[in-house]
């Protein structure tokens, strides 16, 4: 590690009195980047969002099939494409550019009129609440790279990942909790990376409950439960707190002390933790307005309560991840249709639900894939990747609700209208959240690194 | 960067320009408007922005371009990049940024820039487009980069303290802050540092109470040359390099197969420090281990293992753009190479010059050449054409095994290929071989062609391809054939054409292909015989892009005599031997039948053959590649945007003069590993010695161990490190006695306590007037807690690896493991607990140095893991009978902590047994307590 790094983290603390010990490590836990952080611009504007869940459709769902209704699609379904392709797409989508149309119907939904397809009948509803980025653009044509642009802000090298920036820039506002939570993320296209610190001091990785898209019924943070029982655990505990008071009053070694302190904060989890991961104390019109028991959307509506706990209980960044299997190059009918029926009612239920307890004021939701989908066809039911164009979508936190931004060619392929690259989102992001994203940055190895890199503009046009 | 010759300006009239009033008059009512309302805002004078370098408000502007050349070729929109970005087919080349332009607008740009880009605007350029430059011969007299030194030994006050040289150069700067160094370390802890220093384990109870009882510099001695030459000295300094290098066992990036090999070159580096190899024949192994001459079967082992290096790193492999890969991977191995054997963030420099070190774009891309021609990727890994492998070779050992394993590694690449071409094939159209003849590349055969004028069907002829051709008579109407070609990578490809001979055929037949870079011309002879197969003629090579064009026109214009339109091949040249190979055997019906194999069988075969090879005696090693050559500077470093070719070579800010001459056909990683070794690379010396020194004392002379550069945090005593490097050299890179010098040193013995004036002088010890107490690594907690239990198996790991699967994506437990933690498996994405939690190497990182992390979790873990308390009864079993509770108590805080317990320690311990013995039995009870000094900071911490 880089010396200058952080101050907080100078790599061989002197020793230290018992009092500046206690001073230090008041800056060793909760905000320790605010505090510890040279460059950061924490808070420099108004904080629109407190908290950020991000609802991560890995494999990448199809704009033009969900919220970017094309008539002309429609229209010149089993056309040539009238334009080139991507260059990068398979040689074959040079020779075949055949143009197809939604197997879905679109209608116009609530006051805002915002088009939404019959994949998200639940999610319709809301779309007054809703902020549709029809222009987005990423980078990266393999999910495993386009999965890293969408997390860490890089396509192939190794960065840390935005919820572990946003630990980093803002620490915790829960010191029994971690700052960010990833529920059940992938282990693969980049796994650990996409949650990751990077160069980032290791407390801003996520802690992750859950791993692919699944959620054990008793899932738990690691290393929670513990075998011995409360009573000879306590007494340990005490035994262990002694042994190490007289080891730190013989060394008065800073890290000692940081240690007994990490210790403390680690007892104060266990207890803490478990109620809000439980969502069992929930009502059951709570739980069926999430689709919990039903057995289409029972693990994603669990998935989204449980972000909803988390958000409650102070937890700065949630992600919540489908399993890989939005990658419909073939089957498209059927694959969509389970996909969003998984995820359509409890989506929903959490814009609900954040919003009938005041949350989603502060709360900024976020929905999409790594990227979208092309209009050419694939086989004869299928669609590859498409980074050039295609739609993720916001809700709550400091957005214009029931609003459009940015728009693909006729036929949602690419972007051309108010583009919103994946670094301006990143930067948005982080400026809804009271960051700006060219100031948030971390020396290592020689330069200043940000989420995003050299690029990011942020969106102010979707800002409320 | 510096402005590149505007080449293409020679074909312009810059003098002159004279265009029609139509001309103007366009530019006027049509472009300008464009122009200012959609460009001048980042690009003119006026708004004073000149992003990328570029002005659009002025013809000099577009002529001369920005960082990426000439924005407008005058006649050509196609390559022009105005017209390129406004199209907006091109995710990093899109303009303007937000916003496509209506399209009569592209429309408007493009019909200007083909007639000829008449622009009447005569501004000047203000001044030239040039970056501040390099002071490159500056930058070669500092610190870092500048040759070897020999400081002079400094005089000191106290010139009894120190033992070494190495304590005068310390002493001195104490002496010149008014500062005194701290105690000498009680026996005790130091005892405990060295074994944990030096072995990554503790000490014994006896081996403790030896040298407490006779703590003389001879014992002490004697104890270090011990250690040395312990298997475990190996297994934890082995562990430091690998930090370095990067291992792992798995590709960890997109896909996180597993690296079967890895394990070899694993224990190789361990085997390296325990047999002391020489430093410089250790780096140039690393680098071109597979391309170094050898005397014996063993030093060709070591070699190739020692060469698994290069291929070790994190790719993407599911990278479709093949080339973005190969360059990714270069740029992964360029700036491992950088980081771990110059300090240098060499990686920096791949987009534009190194905004703070003496690095230019061009160093960046002369050394990506290395490796840009240096095969590591290829073919497909799961049979899946978008998911690529990596390249292995045969290990030397005894016949027939070791051709036998030969045979089956060039089958894996062969099926690999032809997986490869097949989907190829079968998605882009063309064919793969006719009549059973292995043919390569892809062949487009006569109904593939878009045809015109009068062509004759026929199957006549014997000598043909596929069911039949079609025939141009002499003197019917003009005919010609278009073929337009998919290829599958980019490259240089032999182009042939299918027909058969006779003097009847015509000849001065023309023929077109257009290639990327230009369109060729050409005449052909059908009279003559054709050289492949008897079917088809070699019409010449030319550079294809995958994606691009690839189009073959052959006319029967001013020809006379029959004209045959048979097939035609486009075959990489790299392809060609393959091919030729592969004929010959299916002449004598030797052929593999691979070649007859569909895309299911291929498959099959394909993992079959991994299988196969896991367990076989094959490195991870690389190989020069058929295409090494020189590459192109990437404009800031995105794979299609080329600048000049840059000659392969090295940073300039270290070589000497002139870098070598690399021929095509050679990567050059062998004159890299030799000129990086070169005596005149002193920076290598001062690197390697600095991490040594970071090892035994906590903190580098350089504290940022793999940044030597502006933004490192420099030498904090300069002398020191130009003394042992130089000395270092003179010993021919022998890290033993190198290490054996520094503990022997006075400094490396002085206590961690130290007076508060010493403390609030320094209190980073940049001085290194008192020991820096240091956590236990996560290879140190786990294996000395398996040591104390009597768990932990001396035996050397091999391929643990193959257990966990063919890739490393699942949890991995370590719980049943005992072998030192070294020889677990390491996979990319995917940290155990054991390792992660205290902050072992990220192994997609060069890591000179561990961060030490406190966080709660690791608490949890030692508490409630049940590890711990497992090792802990195991540890109680390994007591002597019969003892005392008093005495059983300090025989665990010496086996534990290295010292006995003390009164009041003993009555809390025997409270704490009575208190639990009461739920339980005493045996567990003792078992908890034990638990909790495994898990103690003292225990965790090292005085």
């Amino acid at each position: 590690m880089n010396p200058a790094s952080t101050a907080c983290n100078s790599f061989d603390p002197p020793a230290l009195t018992r009092r500046d010990a206690l001073k230090r490590a008041a800056c060793g836990f909760g905000s320790l980047a605010i505090a510890g952080m040279a460059n950061a611009g924490a808070s420099h504007h108004r904080v629109r969002a407190k908290r950020v869940i991000m609802l991560f459709m890995h494999g990448g769902p199809s704009q033009v099939d969900t919220f970017d209704f094309k008539p002309e699609l429609q229209r010149r379904h089993g056309q040539r494409l009238p334009f080139a392709p991507a260059k990068n797409l398979d040689p074959t989508a040079t020779r075949q550019a055949t143009l197809l149309g939604s197997p879905w119907e679109f209608q116009q939904h609530g006051q805002s009129g915002l088009w939404c397809s019959e994949l998200f009948p639940h999610v319709a509803r809301r779309m007054d609440d809703i902020c549709v980025l029809r222009s987005m653009q990423s980078k990266g044509q393999s999910h495993g790279q386009a999965v890293c642009m969408l997390h860490t802000g890089t396509d192939n090298f190794i960065r840390p990942s935005v919820g572990a920036w946003v630990s980093y820039g803002l620490g915790k506002t829960n010191e029994n909790l971690p700052a960010f939570v990833s529920i059940s993320p992938s282990a693969s296209h980049g796994g650990p990376r996409n949650y990751g610190p990077a160069f980032l001091p290791a407390e801003h990785q996520a802690t992750t409950i859950g791993a692919n898209g699944r959620l054990e019924n008793n899932a738990n943070f690691r290393f929670l439960d513990s075998a011995t029982s409360a009573d000879v655990q306590g007494q340990k505990l005490d035994f262990l707190r002694q042994m190490n008071e007289d080891h730190l009053n013989r060394t008065r070694h800073a890290p000692v002390e940081g240690m007994i302190r990490s210790m403390e904060l680690a007892f104060r989890m266990q207890t803490a933790a478990p109620p809000v991961i439980d969502i069992g104390n929930e009502p059951d019109s709570i739980r069926e307005l999430y689709g919990i028991g039903e057995k289409a959307t029972d693990t994603y509506g669990r998935q989204c309560l449980m972000a909803r706990r988390f958000a409650e209980a102070g937890v700065r960044y949630i992600q919540v991840s489908t399993p890989n299997v939005w990658d419909q190059h073939g089957n498209l009918k059927a694959g969509h249709e389970k996909n969003a029926m998984a995820v359509d009612q409890p989506i929903a239920a959490l814009l609900t639900d954040l919003k009938q307890r005041g949350l989603l004021d502060d709360t900024l939701v976020v929905w999409g894939g790594e990227f979208g989908r092309t209009p050419i066809v694939q086989g004869s039911n299928g669609r590859d990747h498409n980074p050039q164009g295609y739609t993720m979508w916001l809700a709550g936190g400091g957005v214009k609700p029931g609003l459009a931004w940015g728009e693909t060619d006729e036929f949602g392929y690419y972007s051309v209208k108010d583009k919103v690259h994946m670094h301006d989102l990143h930067a948005t992001l982080l400026h809804l959240m009271g960051l700006d994203h060219l100031r948030l940055t971390y020396r290592y190895a020689g330069r200043d690194f940000r989420l995003t890199d050299v690029a990011g503009h942020v969106v102010n046009g979707i800002i409320s | 960067m510096t402005i590149r010759a505007p080449i293409l300006l020679a074909a312009l009239n810059l003098s002159c320009p004279a265009f029609g009033e139509d001309g103007s008059a366009f530019f006027e009512n049509r472009v300008r408007p464009i122009l200012v309302e959609h460009c001048y805002k980042c690009h003119s004078e006026q708004a004073g922005e000149r992003k990328g370098g570029l002005w659009l408000d002025r013809r000099k502007g577009w002529q001369i371009g920005g960082e990426s050349g000439p924005a407008v070729l005058p006649g050509d929109p196609d390559a022009s990049l105005v017209v390129q970005s406004v199209r907006y087919l091109d995710e990093t080349l899109q303009m303007p940024p937000k916003n496509r332009l209506p399209s009569e607008a592209v429309k408007t740009l493009e019909q200007w820039v083909a007639m000829g880009a008449p622009d009447p605007r005569d501004a000047a350029l203000a001044r030239a487009v040039r970056r501040q430059g390099i002071d490159i011969a500056a930058a070669k007299t500092t610190w870092a980069f500048r040759p070897h030194q020999s400081p002079i030994i400094p005089k000191v006050r106290d010139g009894d303290w120190a033992r070494d040289p190495i304590d005068r150069f310390v002493l001195h700067d104490l002496e010149r802050a008014n500062l005194k160094p701290a105690a000498d370390a009680a026996p005790a802890p130091l005892l405990r540092r060295l074994f944990f220093d030096l072995t990554g384990l503790p000490p014994t109870r006896g081996e403790l109470l030896n040298y407490t009882e006779n703590p003389s510099p001879a014992n002490y001695a004697r104890i270090v040359d011990d250690l040395l030459s312990r298997a475990s000295f190996g297994e934890r300094w082995g562990r430091h390099w690998l930090d370095v290098a990067r291992y792992s066992d798995s590709n960890g990036g997109d896909r996180n197969f597993t690296y079967y090999q890895a394990w070899r070159y694993r224990n190789y580096v361990i085997d390296s420090f325990n047999r002391d190899r020489p430093f410089y024949e250790f780096v140039r192994q690393q680098l071109a281990g597979d391309l170094m001459p050898f005397y014996s079967d063993q030093e060709r082992h070591d070699q190739l293992v020692a060469s698994t290096f290069v291929s070790l790193g994190p790719k993407m492999l599911t990278e479709r753009d093949k080339e973005k890969l190969r360059l990714d991977t270069a740029d992964e191995q360029v700036d491992t190479v950088g980081r771990a054997f110059l300090g240098l963030t060499l990686g920096c420099a791949r987009c534009h010059d190194h905004k703070f070190d003496p690095v230019s774009q061009e160093d960046y891309y002369a050394l990506a050449g290395i490796f840009r021609s240096t095969q590591v990727v290829l073919g497909t890994r799961n049979g899946c054409v978008n998911v690529a492998s990596w390249i292995e070779q045969a290990l030397p050992g005894p016949e027939p095994q070791r051709a036998d394993t030969e045979a089956k590694v060039a089958r894996l690449e062969l099926a690999m290929r032809l997986t490869v071409e097949q989907q190829f094939k079968q998605k882009a159209g063309g064919k793969m071989s006719a009549d059973k003849l292995p043919l390569g590349g892809v062949i487009y055969d006569e109904a593939d062609a878009e045809l015109t004028g009068t062509w004759r069907k026929s199957s006549l002829n014997g000598k043909r391809f596929g069911d039949g051709y079609v025939v141009h008579d002499p003197d019917t109407e003009p005919s010609r054939a278009v073929f337009r070609a998919s290829l599958p990578e980019n490259g240089v490809y032999e182009v042939r054409i299918a027909h058969s001979s006779d003097r009847n055929r015509a000849r001065e037949i023309p023929v077109t292909v257009e290639a990327r870079d230009k369109i060729h011309h050409l005449k052909f002879d059908q009279t003559k015989t054709p050289d492949v197969a008897g079917l088809f003629q070699t019409l010449g090579r030319f550079d294809f892009e995958k994606g691009g064009r690839a189009n073959l026109i052959i006319e029967s214009d001013g020809t006379r005599g029959y004209l045959i339109l048979d097939a035609v091949q486009f075959i990489a040249v790299k392809d060609i031997d393959r091919e030729t190979k592969a004929l010959a055997d299916a002449m004598d019906g030797s052929l593999d039948p691979l070649f007859s194999m569909n895309e299911g069988e291929l498959k099959k075969e394909l993992s079959r053959l991994i299988r196969e090879l896991k367990t076989a005696d094959v490195a991870m090693a690389p190989r020069d590649a058929a295409d090494a050559a020189d590459i192109h500077l990437r404009i800031r470093g995105e794979t299609g945007r080329l600048g000049a070719l840059i000659p392969r070579g090295f940073p300039e800010v270290i070589t000497d003069e002139h870098s070598p001459t690399i021929q095509d056909g050679q990567s050059g990683r062998l004159q890299l590993a030799q000129w990086i070794t070169a005596p005149e690379n002193a920076l290598l010396d001062r690197v390697m010695v600095n991490r040594v020194w970071h090892h035994l004392f906590g903190r580098g002379i350089v504290a940022s161990v793999d940044n030597f550069g502006t933004l490192g945090s420099g030498p904090s005593n300069l002398d020191l490190l130009d003394y042992l490097s130089t000395r270092f050299r003179e010993t021919g890179g022998s890290v033993k006695p190198l290490i054996r010098d520094l503990v022997l040193s006075h400094t490396y013995r002085l206590g961690a306590d130290a007076p508060k004036s010493l403390l609030d002088a320094d209190p980073e010890n940049k001085l290194f007037g008192r020991h820096s107490r240091r956590r236990l690594s996560a290879e140190e907690i786990r294996d000395s807690v398996l040591f104390l239990s009597g768990k932990l198996s001396p035996s050397i790991g091999t391929a643990t690896s193959a257990k966990f699967g063919e890739d490393l994506d699942k949890p991995m437990s370590f719980s049943k493991e005992t072998l030192r933690t070294v020889y677990l498996p390491i996979a990319r994405n995917n940290p155990v607990a054991e390792l992660d939690l205290f902050d072992a190497a990220n192994p997609d990182l060069v890591s000179g140095s561990r961060a030490t992390t406190t966080v709660p979790t690791q608490s949890l873990y030692l508490l409630n893991n049940n590890f711990f308390l497992e090792q802990a009864r195991s540890l109680n079993r390994r007591s002597p009978e019969q003892l005392t509770g008093e005495q059983r108590v300090n025989w665990l805080y010496e086996s534990v902590l290295n010292r006995p317990a003390q009164y009041i320690e003993t009555q809390r311990a025997l409270e704490f047994i009575e208190t639990l013995k009461a739920g339980g039995s005493e045996t567990e009870a003792f078992a908890h307590l034990t638990h909790l000094l495994l898990v103690s900071t003292e225990f965790l911490f090292l005085d």
